[in-house]
């Protein structure tokens, strides 16, 4: 399965890695789903979240950023704001995935121990457009 | 932070109150006759007071009808029928949102609402397939598949709306199963106690609408009551003009005069009553028929004997011995039946004419009853009158403060129609002019129910009232009324001995009631208005003609104003008060309300 509109973040190159994330989230108006980790289920989510990326509504598109390392961006994913969902809040040990609004806000988490299917991750990107 | 902790805060404070609160089934609001919507808080009163001519309009909430059929009814729906109505909602807008898939040429701000649009509308109905197993799975199907968006959305939007559909045919399933049906009816309570009389409300029961009858805005006396009360007012002026205070002692003396009256019509009617009985006893009718009924007693004996020996004739094995012994039996009877039969027809002609006697003195009494009882009635009739002023004064004086809800037994006639909870009308108007007869301080009570049919057999069905809502009735817009009484006028430059001339006087006052006070509409309820005046200044026993300004209150009993006498040319002020009773020269005021 081809992952069309979904950024793979490098966890080798930091400068490489912030200066896409912050391209992503804060440069294009874009709503996006981040992934976190490097297990079956974040590859699930991966291509759950990349299939349900292909929809563009009212012109805006979806994208998907996959931090395999969950060490890469700690500092930039702790700057986000807060929105319906507070990343501060959560373990982040227990993230799979969250989704960032066009107000580059956090608004739905998807735990580690649900499914991340094609539904939820769908749910995660309509969160994402409700503000 | 704090703005999300006051908002969950709130959130909650908002459930807490939702739950304690009581389920209310009906919305009701009142539209005056000119148009004006008065919706009707019944957490500021409990006993709300409306125009008399006003329509009620009440709303039936069917959602909390439901929840609370529910809860008498063991199961409850998969699916809350409220979160079924907002995704039918959303299902009813497929187009609009598909429509916004893909590019858009919009502006951002535009595209901005748009995205904001489709994603709560698809959000909600999403999050309705995730909690329903089945259909989160094909969904996800769905959403996985390699259709295009707008294929996937609209497979998805169809799926949901045969799974809502479905819920929803269960639930009026369930509920029609559940056999509870929803009741709704009203009454109308007399001010006097009178009966509880149920009132037809459209579509929800089988009574016949009640007749035209708006409480008119003005009030003109008949010319002929008119006529009355000015000429029981001229004399009730004199009398003060003549003997002052003292003619207040007429009061007493007209009460003594009642009960005097009271005591002859008794005496007059007991020994009516005891004569009536002494006559009858001394008609002896049954002693009159006494020989007849014995004469008839012993031919009944002899008619039996005869039969009895035919049938012994008839049964007898030896035909010509039981003959011999028939023969003679019947030759004896024969010789006695005759001479009964005899002394019969004379006891019967004796009968008739003893009775003939008896109806000439029945007559004779009947006469003598009616002279009697004429006579006693002639002495009551003038105390009924007398009795109906102090009754009215009494009940006058004691129509103060607040309402009561009396104990009232509405039981719901066969004519109030069953509904299921699907097929309730979502509200009915109840334009009380149709209501009938009515009067200020009139009652309309509102019942809702629930009916529980599924009972054992020849068992009544369980009723549960859920709402009983009570309104009193009191004219509130503008009305006035004319009427006749007596004021005590003072000029202002003084023109004889006393103080106070006593004379009668028109008046017409105009009043608004009030919604919220039961006080003011039972007892203070002010009015302004005109008066016309006949004083006598000049002492010449002409009446002059003085015209005024006049504020009343305490229905009428209290009245005040200004005046000018064009005859005297000499301003005054007056005042009235009102009475009840004619007789002791005051009677003031308005013609009752009943």
């Amino acid at each position: 399965m081809t992952l069309d509109r979904t950024i793979i973040i490098p966890g080798d190159n930091v400068a490489l890695a912030r200066k896409l994330f912050n391209s992503v989230v804060y440069k294009e108006d874009v709503l996006v789903v981040v992934v976190l980790g490097d297990g079956a289920k974040a590859l699930q989510a991966v291509q759950s979240a990349d299939k349900r990326a292909k929809v563009v509504v009212a012109g805006f598109e979806r994208k998907v950023v996959w931090i395999r390392s969950r060490d890469t961006l700690k500092k930039e994913i702790a700057a986000l704001k807060a929105g319906a969902a507070d990343l501060s809040k959560e373990e982040m040990g227990k993230v799979l995935a969250f989704s960032i609004s066009l107000n580059n806000t956090v608004m739905d988490v998807v735990h580690t121990n649900e499914e991340p299917n094609f539904l939820r991750m769908e749910q995660a990107f309509l969160k994402a457009g409700t503000v | 932070m704090k703005t999300l902790l006051r908002q969950r805060c709130l959130l909650l404070a908002l459930v807490l109150g939702a739950m304690t609160a009581r389920a209310q089934v009906l919305k009701i609001e009142e539209i005056s006759r000119d148009g004006e919507r008065h919706p009707i808080d019944f957490t500021q009163t409990a006993y709300p007071i409306v125009d008399i001519n006003s329509t009620l309009k009440v709303h039936i909430d069917k959602n909390a009808v439901r929840r609370i059929a529910d809860q008498m009814k063991p199961s409850k729906p998969a699916v809350e029928p409220e979160r079924l109505d907002a995704i039918a909602n959303i299902l009813n807008r497929e187009a609009e949102l598909l429509a916004l898939l893909g590019p858009s040429t919009r502006s951002f701000a535009e595209r901005r609402a748009d995205l904001r649009k489709f994603s709560d509308g698809l959000l909600t109905i999403l999050t309705f397939a995730s909690q329903q197993k089945n259909l989160s799975e094909n969904v996800n199907t769905i959403l996985g598949s390699d259709l295009t968006q707008e294929q996937q959305y609209a497979a998805v939007f169809q799926l949901i709306r045969e799974e809502t559909f479905q819920l929803t045919q269960e639930i009026k399933r369930s509920s029609a199963a559940q056999t509870v049906y929803f009741r709704l009816g009203a009454w109308l309570l007399e001010d006097d106690g009178g009966a509880v009389r149920p009132i037809h409300v459209p579509q929800f029961d089988t009574y016949q609408e009640g007749a035209f009858y708006q409480v008119p805005r003005f009030v003109l006396p008949s010319s002929e009551e008119l006529r009355r009360s000015y000429a029981a007012a001229v004399e009730a002026a004199k009398n003060y003009n003549e003997n002052g205070f003292r003619s207040l002692d007429g009061l007493k003396e007209h009460l003594l005069s009642i009960r005097d009256s009271l005591q002859s019509a008794l005496l007059c009617l007991r020994s009516l009553a005891a004569d009536i009985q002494t006559r009858t006893e001394r008609l002896e009718v049954k002693s009159a028929l006494r020989p007849l009924v014995a004469h008839t007693d012993s031919l009944i004996g002899m008619a039996q004997q005869l039969e009895g020996l035919v049938r012994m004739i008839i049964s007898s094995p030896e035909p010509l011995k039981a003959a011999r012994g028939a023969l003679n039996g019947a030759l004896q009877l024969f010789k006695s039946a005759k001479s009964n039969i005899e002394s019969f027809d004379i006891v019967l002609k004796t009968t008739i004419e003893n009775l003939k006697k008896i109806s000439t003195q029945v007559r004779e009494l009947a006469q003598e009853a009616e002279r009697s009882g004429t006579a006693c009635l002639r002495s009551l009739i003038p105390l009924v009158k007398d009795m109906e002023e102090v009754a009215l004064l009494i009940k006058q004086w004691q129509a103060l403060g607040v309402a009561e809800q009396r104990d009232v037994n509405l039981q719901f006639g066969t004519e109030v129609n069953r509904f299921l909870i699907e097929d309730i009308p979502d509200s009915t108007d109840l334009d009380l002019r149709y209501t009938g007869q009515r009067s200020p301080d009139d009652q309309i009570y509102v019942k809702a129910a629930l009916e529980d049919s599924a009972v054992a057999p020849g068992q009544p069905a369980k009723e549960k009232e859920i709402e009983r809502r009570v309104f009193t009735m009191f004219q509130i817009d503008w009305h006035a009324q004319l009427s006749v009484g007596v004021v005590f006028v003072s000029p202002f430059q003084k023109v004889f001995s006393k103080q106070f001339q006593a004379a009668p006087s028109y008046s017409i006052v105009a009043r608004h009631g009030s919604r919220t006070s039961y006080m003011y509409n039972r007892f203070w309820s002010v009015g302004v208005g005109l008066n016309a005046t006949a004083p006598d200044f000049n002492l010449d026993g002409t009446p002059e003609v003085g015209l005024g300004g006049i504020v009343s209150t305490m229905k009428d009993y209290v009245q005040l104003g200004l005046g000018y006498n064009f005859g005297a040319a000499k301003a005054y002020w007056f005042f009235g008060v009102r009475f009840p009773i004619g007789a002791i020269t005051i009677p003031n005021a308005a013609p009752p309300e009943k």
